[in-house]
């Protein structure tokens, strides 16, 4: 997510440069500068040819979308089919495509879930974090916290099958404390799953997410704090009165930049907790549609749903950054 | 940016805690000290617990962990290593093809990417007409993709499907570390590298010999997540080379181990012993990670830093 606020500078940069171009006094002619900078350009090539085929190439290739593809008859000789694989995405005409509106409602049920609940835990985290007195111990603390962040999809797919499945930890922690009934949440079509799924999420992601705010807390102004220490406040109070006003621009930036990536990232582990016969109507995701449909070589149907993937996710990018910017000042582009 | 990181650095340690020790303590302010202190350690320990879980179930008895329901904190029965033994011979030592394959795709991964990003960073850091073109077709492409689909049709057009270069070539970069390797570039003092030209040193030795060297932190860390990145991701090589069990990773040997292991188990008379190997295959991919990661403590810290206030 911090990666995107980078972009910032550089777009403004752009900008700048755009608009002062007219006034620029020392203006340079092609010729001299084609002169001067060619090995820079030459340069530049590397990165440019891995953009055109790895970027700019599948970006044309979206009009696959419009195809039926065959992959013996390849691009050019497969057939337009106007709006079919459309059709088929949405009103499910297809055998095997009748998913894809259970994995939209899935990745706006997940995505949401992140976006409400999920970004608090880091909040907290490091509010506490910056209040706890042994320097050695916080170090360790959030050491550890940030161990859950570097393990991979395959593990977590594996921990969640083996903590939630029939006779697993916590299935067994909710059949005794709650009663819950002792099935495989893994494989069982309840939308328990979404909790738990965000809860691993959660899990996942806490720790790394503090360390911004954990580094903000830490350079408030400290005669803020003596001098409300004076007054009389107590922690409790210096944490509403303090603290919270300061960091919250951080975290409303935060959470409204990830607006943008809400449909983008944490889908990675659907694909292998996907079973057709058995959890298919609350797992399957997009991102789980677009990789099996790659996969089995249906590209029609998959560019499809890829591209509606992109411009839903590039549309909320923008409207986040036209939120931040009316709020808080702040734009990426 | 530099205050910053220093005060996240060594510095703050021997700063007192916000709000804190500022007035004498009083007994309210010590219990809160302490309710702090355990729910701090208590995330802790959730954060490590589930992977103790598994270490802790992969050195226990097949048959005694199979029948436990709950958290071992302890190994249930003998302490045994026979999972690990059981994993590296496991359907003819696959496992150590995915390893092999998964250092390939790592360091060609690192490798290529860091290439591609010198140049890119170089080439957008220095003053030229075309310059805001080149920094145009590196955000827009972070801007808008085509998504999974298209650029699986490019690598299998380009016929690189079933080989270690179509997962190398589409994860080594995107126009976002360039745009990052740019900025860093852009840091980077401009006497010291008009002094180098100068001197009379070419473009490619002021890139790497004059620039790199200077912002070689800012890159540390992208190399760092892209390092880890690779090592964890497995979606790249289940879509272009899935049907060739050579060609896995680690991730996705232990995907496949997991899937035979619970085949097995449901079997009538299900061998006990093979059950803790997925646990074991578990820690053999993740302990790598898990051991490096304290020594990356605050690069890591300084990455998310640094992006969170713009360089």
């Amino acid at each position: 997510m911090e990666d995107v606020k980078i972009l910032e500078d550089e777009a403004a940069d752009v900008r700048q440069k755009r608009r002062s171009k007219k006034a620029d006094p020392n203006h340079v002619s092609w010729k001299k500068d084609f002169k001067k900078s060619w090995v820079i350009y030459l340069i530049f090539l590397v990165p440019l040819v891995w953009l055109v085929l790895f970027h700019y190439i599948p970006l044309f290739g979206i009009i696959i979308a419009w195809k039926d593809y065959d992959p013996w008859k390849g691009f050019f000789g497969s057939e337009w089919n106007g709006w079919e694989n459309w059709e088929m995405l949405f009103t499910g005409g297809g055998a095997d495509t009748g998913g894809f509106l259970l994995a939209l409602r899935n990745t706006c049920v997940i995505g949401l879930l992140n976006l409400t609940l999920a970004f608090l835990p880091a909040v907290i985290f490091a509010l506490l974090v910056s209040q706890v007195r042994f320097h050695r111990f916080r170090r360790i603390c959030q050491m550890l916290s940030y161990l859950p962040n570097f393990v991979s999809a395959v593990v977590i797919v594996q921990l969640m099958q083996n903590l939630l499945g029939r006779n697993g930890p916590i299935t067994m922690l909710l059949v005794n404390a709650f009663g819950a009934p002792n099935v495989d949440w893994t494989n069982y079509n309840s939308g328990w799953f979404w909790i738990f799924h965000m809860l691993f999420g959660i899990w996942q992601g806490f720790g790394f997410g503090s360390i911004a705010y954990v580094a903000a807390i830490h350079n408030i102004d400290d005669s803020l704090y003596e001098a409300a220490a004076l007054d009389g406040a107590d922690r409790w109070q210096m944490m509403w009165k303090i603290t919270m006003p300061q960091i919250l621009p951080m975290i409303l930036m935060y959470w409204m930049l990830s607006i943008g990536l809400v449909f983008k990232t944490g889908f990675d582990k659907t694909p292998l907790l996907y079973n057709p016969t058995t959890n298919a109507d609350v797992v399957d995701t997009l991102f789980s549609f677009t990789m099996r449909h790659t996969q089995s070589n249906d590209l029609g149907i998959s560019t499809a749903s890829s591209l509606f993937q992109s411009v839903i996710g590039t549309t909320l990018m923008l409207f986040a950054n036209w939120l931040s910017r009316k709020m808080s000042g702040f734009s990426i582009i | 940016m530099k205050d910053l990181v220093k005060s996240n650095g060594r510095k703050q340690g021997k700063r007192r805690i916000k709000g804190g020790m500022v007035t004498k303590p009083t007994a309210g302010g010590v219990i809160a000290d302490i309710v702090i202190t355990a729910i701090v350690a208590l995330a802790a320990f959730i954060c490590i617990i589930p992977m103790w879980h598994v270490l802790m179930s992969s050195i226990s008895d097949g048959y005694d962990i199979y029948n436990y329901s709950g958290i071992a904190l302890v190994p249930r029965g003998e302490v045994t290593f026979g999972a690990y033994k059981e994993l590296f011979a496991f359907q003819d030592g696959l496992l150590w093809i995915g390893l092999m394959n998964t250092f390939i795709y790592t360091f060609g991964t690192v490798g290529i990417g860091v290439c591609i990003n010198v140049c890119a960073g170089y080439a957008l850091s220095r003053k030229t007409k075309l310059g805001p073109v080149m920094a145009l077709l590196c955000v827009f492409s972070v801007m808008f993709s085509g998504g999974m689909a298209p650029l699986y049709w490019v690598v299998d057009s380009l016929h690189l499907t079933n080989t270690y270069f179509s997962v190398i070539l589409t994860e080594c970069t995107m126009g976002m570390s360039m745009v990052l390797a740019g900025m860093a570039f852009k840091s980077v003092p401009e006497d010291t590298v008009e002094a180098a030209r100068i001197d009379g040193a070419g473009h490619i030795r002021v890139m790497f010999q004059i620039m790199l060297p200077q912002c070689i932190n800012i890159f540390m860390v992208t190399i760092l997540m892209t390092f880890i990145n690779s090592w964890n991701s497995y979606v790249g090589v289940q879509l272009y080379n899935g049907f060739d069990s050579n060609l896995y990773s680690l991730q996705l040997v232990i995907d496949q181990f997991k899937q035979v292991i619970d085949s097995l188990m449901s079997g009538g008379t299900p061998p006990y012993e093979m059950y803790p190997v997925q646990f074991a295959g578990i820690i053999f991919t993740t302990l790598p990670i898990m051991i490096a990661m304290p020594f990356f403590q605050k690069q890591l810290e300084r990455g998310v830093i640094t992006g969170a206030v713009k360089g």
